[in-house]
């Protein structure tokens, strides 16, 4: 009897496990994610190497996945079909807002201006404090998105007087043909380019779009290797070529570094980190130590203390960085931008809005220092 | 000898009650504790529980030295228990969890699995060699129903002493040796007067060292050095400066820099200086308030939260703080300067919960006199991931806040939220809140970011998005902000992101209502947590609802019914009824306790003296259920029509549950209905749930042994079965049907299942006993 019991009880268990499975598959019409249907704006990618008829190898970013058919890039958003690449959000962002510059941020651009920002799901990263992790943890099919062409995103940028399209929020290198088609258009029409972006790019299609782009904020967020592929799943090297191609092609610069408490706020990495910024990118390269707030996955870590972020300035600045900030603490005096030279208070800000602006003709108006930026 | 026995069957018993409440509040402490994952640790722990007692049991008969293996089982344990608090602490460091870091559902359930597995194997093989080894005067049936009642005994003094004495002066740690001492003891009473076999002695002596080693260890300083390492195991990578138990959770201080970070059972709970957190809360609400004269602040306060509300010209605030260790850790902590606003003569704070509080007022024996009335309510509880947080955002909630705030008075809380793209989940989430809100409040206003502020008031025209008049306001006030002024304002309120807040809000159609008895809002947080995992969870938790689950009840009843009819002619048929009626039964009473406790905590408020009470009332019940028929078992001759009858009642009494719970909470407003109702009706109702399920019990012990008279097998089997149901339930209730279903709902769905099993039995009613192939061994 014993025995036929546990046989019949594991095939009660079995057909309940199966029952619920089918449930969830086929009960949707009240659920969350099957009530949707998804608008994917499907176009073929760039960058892409055909290994056979239905295997390709992605080219974009140093992932260089190799994608066999109907599979989808770890990006989920580029998907091989036919010995083709896809990309599937091609001129259809789910976020898309009217931000100041400065919250991109960039500091040393058009100070006071408003810069029309996008982004579509997706991402080639995994962090795990990701701000955004709405939009980039998600594939295309799973975010509200909307249809706007590269000219409409212009027109629409043109319409709300920015001065700037930003390409931002997830990861703009994921939704590479949209933003190089949307960069053009923008140039054409006077507008200018900000990047904010994790830089893990590979260099052929790095350097073709920075042909279009003037200013780009990148996530450098730590300098143990690591900490990088554990918590963002990034490797150092390849994101470090990129930083150097951006200076090459002269795209103005701007470099994040998120401090997280207790995993990558030890000050010997950061000072190692800012003499390889001052060595390569130059010690003229604005810096930002950006504060971290619970989130994501790592909703149970505590805020950055204040005085942690002020010692990583100190040891910037010691390393030779001229414009170091402090991020996401709002009211901070290191928000503002300092003449090295004569310490005068060149640009006061307040959050996200400016106080006032000392910098005539792109030079310190005290000591006629040029401060480098665009202006 | 036979005092040993029973002594160490309620040990058994006490034991697992005891480690359960310690380790499972050390596992929430790891893990993340919303309803899902206290489902999933306690349906861990019954499991284990029930495969222990089925499988091993079926050894119990074929053990020669059972009382020899059973001293050697609870010298095993005594290993055990300590070990496992010290594997759930470094539960971090062995999966690789960075610090802050939150788990993933499936190590989570892997983990789970696996740390409460040895304890509840052991135990539940426990409680199959007792009912063997106790003294043969008896029949079969008796003996175990006697085991039964010794063991619920057992769990009434374990969980009554450790939930209300040992977890507010001791560590778990501590706990867990005093419990191996125990266990050691009664290993040594249960060896001393045996002579065979021979190598009993050693176990006698071997018992006797250890507990000689384990109080030098509780003496010495040892056993503080290992509780620091296992500690330190936890909170790696944090400066720890304190982890202290009190009877609501695990509370611990951390320090960087000048920084001091609190946690509350794992969860990060606010740093101090965090003045932008304190800020937004404080001044978003109070500056939506025309005339904040009375302030009412519900959680948060010692954050710094309570003085930046002071720094507005209110003339009263009333701080409602559940823990009082919290404002402990706080003084002792932090530094003077931080807690200047504990010396402000306008600030009252009362130990209770919050929404006691708010129902005293409202429903007090007098009407609310319009100058006892707040300007302002502020909740500072963060989002309800777990049943008791969610009462204070159901609509019964709000309409109590509505009747205790002035006409102009205003509402306000926060939950997270996104700034830049609000996904459907979080959609979901937020509009069901959004629409409760808006049933009660004729205003509704939410403020944008990554946490989102909901302002709510009665009278039109008051909450405005405009940063001027806020920042007006501001200066008007004199208060001194760092942070939220005119230019923080100005950024917040940006028309744009305020509108597609609301659109996003408003788009979302399909959210229901959150109301007491359907709370539905957890589960959208539930659902909402599950998006950080992998696709499969999420879509398995998206796709759970009403109807969905009424389909798979639909099903569950039809396989029944097939079953029963299928088999209805076969030997052994009515064993396997009575075996399906223990089992559900088991969900049944678990079912009962959550309904139970939750409807306790939203129409008497959170107390936990009463939950406790409330608990062990529920063993008590037990106990009396099976020590009434366990005492004239042998007299019943027409066991299996008796044992219908429980089915019977069984099946009524869930629906009379959600009448009572009606009727009591329509009748708080008489004070004396209100006490007697706490006090008296109250707790009757989990003696008499529990009575029913320990009535049944023993009876199906005596049919079932009728068809195999195998006890320890039998016991093993019954029990295990009774354990398998009540993990089923500890999995579904509170994390799925409660929530998606309601109170009503889930109560007539399980009278349903119980009917359809009376169905089943009825069905056997004419069928014989025995089945052929069973031996008879006694």
């Amino acid at each position: 009897m014993e025995k036929r019991l546990v046989k019949q009880t594991i095939l009660v268990l079995a057909a309940i496990s199966i029952c619920v499975f089918l449930n969830a598959m086929f009960s949707g019409q009240d659920s969350v994610s099957a009530a949707r249907k998804p608008l994917l704006g499907k176009r073929e990618a760039l960058y892409y190497t055909k290994l056979d008829d239905k295997t390709v190898q992605c080219g974009l970013c140093p992932r260089r996945c190799l994608l066999m058919e109907g599979m989808r890039g770890a990006c989920r958003v580029r998907e091989a079909r036919g010995g083709k690449l896809y990309t599937y959000v091609y001129g259809n962002p789910c976020a898309y807002h009217i931000d100041p510059i400065e919250k991109k941020p960039v500091y040393h651009m058009l100070p006071a201006t408003a810069s029309f920002s996008i982004a579509t799901a997706g991402c080639n990263l995994r962090c795990k404090f990701c701000q955004n992790w709405t939009i980039s943890q998600r594939p295309p099919e799973e975010t509200d998105n909307i249809k706007m062409m590269p000219h409409e995103v212009v027109e629409e940028a043109l319409k709300n007087n920015c001065s700037s399209i930003a390409y931002t929020y997830s990861e703009p290198i994921i939704f590479y043909e949209y933003m190089l088609d949307t960069a053009k258009l923008a140039r054409d029409k006077g507008l200018k380019n900000v990047m904010v972006t994790a830089g893990y790019i590979n260099e052929e299609p790095l350097r073709q779009l920075c042909k279009y782009i003037d200013a780009a904020n990148v996530d450098l967020k730590g300098f143990d290797k690591k900490y990088l592929r554990e918590i963002c799943g990034e490797e150092l090297e390849p994101l470090l070529e990129a930083l150097k191609i951006f200076k090459e092609e002269g795209v103005w610069l701007e470099l994040t570094n998120l401090i997280v408490p207790t995993l990558n706020d030890d000050m010997e990495t950061i000072e190692k980190m800012c003499i390889w910024i001052k060595d390569n990118l130059g010690a003229e390269t604005p810096l930002h130590f950006s504060r971290f707030t619970p989130r994501y996955k790592l909703r149970n870590l505590y805020l950055t203390p204040v005085a942690t972020l002020e010692e990583a300035r100190q040891v910037a600045e010691r390393a030779g960085l001229k414009y170091v900030y402090i991020g996401n603490v709002p009211g901070h005096p290191a928000e503002n931008t300092y003449c090295p030279d004569c310490q005068a208070l060149l640009i006061e800000r307040l959050g996200f809005s400016i106080k006032q602006n000392n910098i005539v003709e792109r030079r310190c108006k005290f000591c006629g220092r040029p401060v480098p930026g665009i202006w | 000898m036979k005092k040993s026995i029973i002594f160490a069957t309620f040990l058994i018993g006490f034991t697992a009650l005891s480690a359960q409440i310690v380790l499972l509040r050390q596992l929430i402490a790891v893990f993340y504790g919303n309803e899902i994952s206290l489902g999933l640790l306690l349906g861990a722990w019954l499991f284990w529980g029930a495969l222990g007692s089925w499988l091993l049991g079926r050894f119990a008969d074929k053990i020669k030295n059972r009382q020899f293996t059973f001293a050697v089982l609870q010298i095993i344990l005594a290993f055990i228990l300590p070990g496992s608090v010290f594997m759930v602490r470094n539960t971090k460091t062995a999966l690789g969890i960075l610090p802050g870091e939150i788990i993933g559902f499936l190590p989570m359930a892997a983990f789970s699995f696996f740390v409460v597995s040895l304890i509840c194997v052991t135990l539940g093989f426990l409680f199959a060699l007792a009912c063997r080894i106790y003294p043969q005067k008896t029949i079969g049936a008796i003996r175990i129903g006697r085991v039964y009642i010794l063991e619920a005994l057992g769990a009434v003094c374990g969980g009554c002493l450790v939930s209300f004495f040992f977890i507010r002066y001791f560590d778990a740690l501590y706990i867990m040796l005093g419990l191996a001492g125990l266990n050691l003891i009664s290993a040594y009473l249960l060896q001393r007067k045996i002579r065979q076999p021979k190598f009993v002695p050693v176990i006698r002596y071997a018992s006797l060292a250890l507990i000689v080693i384990l109080l030098s260890l509780l003496f010495s300083q040892k056993a503080k050095e290992f509780k620091q390492a296992s500690i330190r195991g936890q909170w790696k990578h944090f400066t720890l400066l304190t982890a202290r138990d009190s009877i609501y959770g695990n509370l611990v201080v951390t320090r960087q820099d000048a920084q001091y970070s609190f946690f509350s059972n794992g969860l990060y709970l606010f740093s101090v200086p965090d003045i932008a957190s304190s800020e937004e809360a404080a001044h978003f609400a109070l500056l939506e308030t025309p005339h904040p004269g009375r302030v009412l602040l519900i959680g948060g306060g010692i954050g710094g939260l309570a003085g930046e509300i002071l720094k507005h010209p209110v003339s009263a605030l009333h701080y409602v703080e559940l823990d009082p260790e919290i404002i402990a850790l706080g003084r002792q902590f932090l530094a003077p300067e931080k807690l200047g606003f504990l010396k402000d003569p306008r600030l009252t704070i009362f130990h209770r919960d919050g929404r006691l509080f708010i129902k005293r007022l409202a429903k007090g024996a007098r009407p609310l006199s319009d100058f006892a009335r707040y300007d302002s309510i502020i909740l500072y509880l963060g989002d309800p991931y777990t049943a008791q947080i969610n009462r204070f955002y159901t609509r019964e909630f709000f309409e109590l806040a509505q009747e205790c705030l002035a006409p102009d008075g205003v509402l306000s809380f926060s939950l997270s939220s996104a700034e830049n793209f609000l996904n459907v989940e979080q959609q979901q989430f937020l509009s069901s809140i959004h629409k409760t809100l808006k049933s009660v409040f004729s205003e509704v206003k939410v403020i944008p970011g990554d946490t989102a502020y909901f302002l709510a008031t009665d009278k039109k025209g008051i909450l405005t998005y405009d940063y001027k008049e806020l920042s007006r306001r501001l200066r008007e006030r004199g208060v001194p902000a760092k942070f939220v002024r005119e230019y923080y304002l100005f950024a917040k309120l940006s028309e744009e992101r305020v509108a597609y807040l609301e659109g996003r809000i408003e788009a979302e159609k399909k959210a229901k209502l959150n109301t007491d008895f359907r709370p539905i809002s957890y589960y959208y947080d539930m659902v909402l947590w599950s998006t950080y995992f992998a696709r499969p969870w999420r879509k398995a938790f998206s796709a759970v609802n009403e109807k969905s689950l009424w389909a798979f009840f639909s099903l569950v009843y039809l396989s029944i019914l097939g079953w029963g009819f299928w088999r209805r002619k076969r030997g052994g048929a009515k064993s396997r009824a009575v075996l399906l009626a223990v089992s559900t039964t088991g969900l049944t009473e678990l079912s009962f306790q959550v309904v139970i406790l939750l409807a306790f905590q939203i129409i008497y408020g959170y107390l936990y003296y009463k939950l406790g009470i409330i608990l062990s009332f529920f063993m008590i019940g037990l106990v009396l259920g099976s020590w009434s028929i366990t005492k004239r078992l042998e007299k019943v001759k027409d066991d299996f029509g008796l044992f219908i009858k429980t089915q019977a009642v069984i099946s009524v009494y869930p629906l009379i549950l959600p009448l009572a719970f009606y009727a009591l909470n329509a009748a708080t407003g008489s004070r004396f209905i209100s006490w007697a109702g706490s006090n008296i009706v109250f707790p009757l109702l989990p003696v008499v749930s529990g009575f029913i399920g320990g009535f049944q019990f023993p009876l199906a012990n005596k049919i079932i042994l009728k068809d195999a008279n195998i006890i320890g097998r039998t016991a093993g089997l019954s029990y295990g079965m009774d354990l398998l149901g009540a993990c089923t339930g500890a999995l579904l209730v509170s994390a799925f049907l409660v929530p998606l279903l309601g109170i009503t709902q889930t109560c007539i769905a399980v009278a349903v299942l119980n009917a359809v099993v009376l169905t089943t039995l009825m069905m056997n009613r004419r069928n014989l006993c025995f089945s052929p192939s069973s031996p008879a061994s006694e």
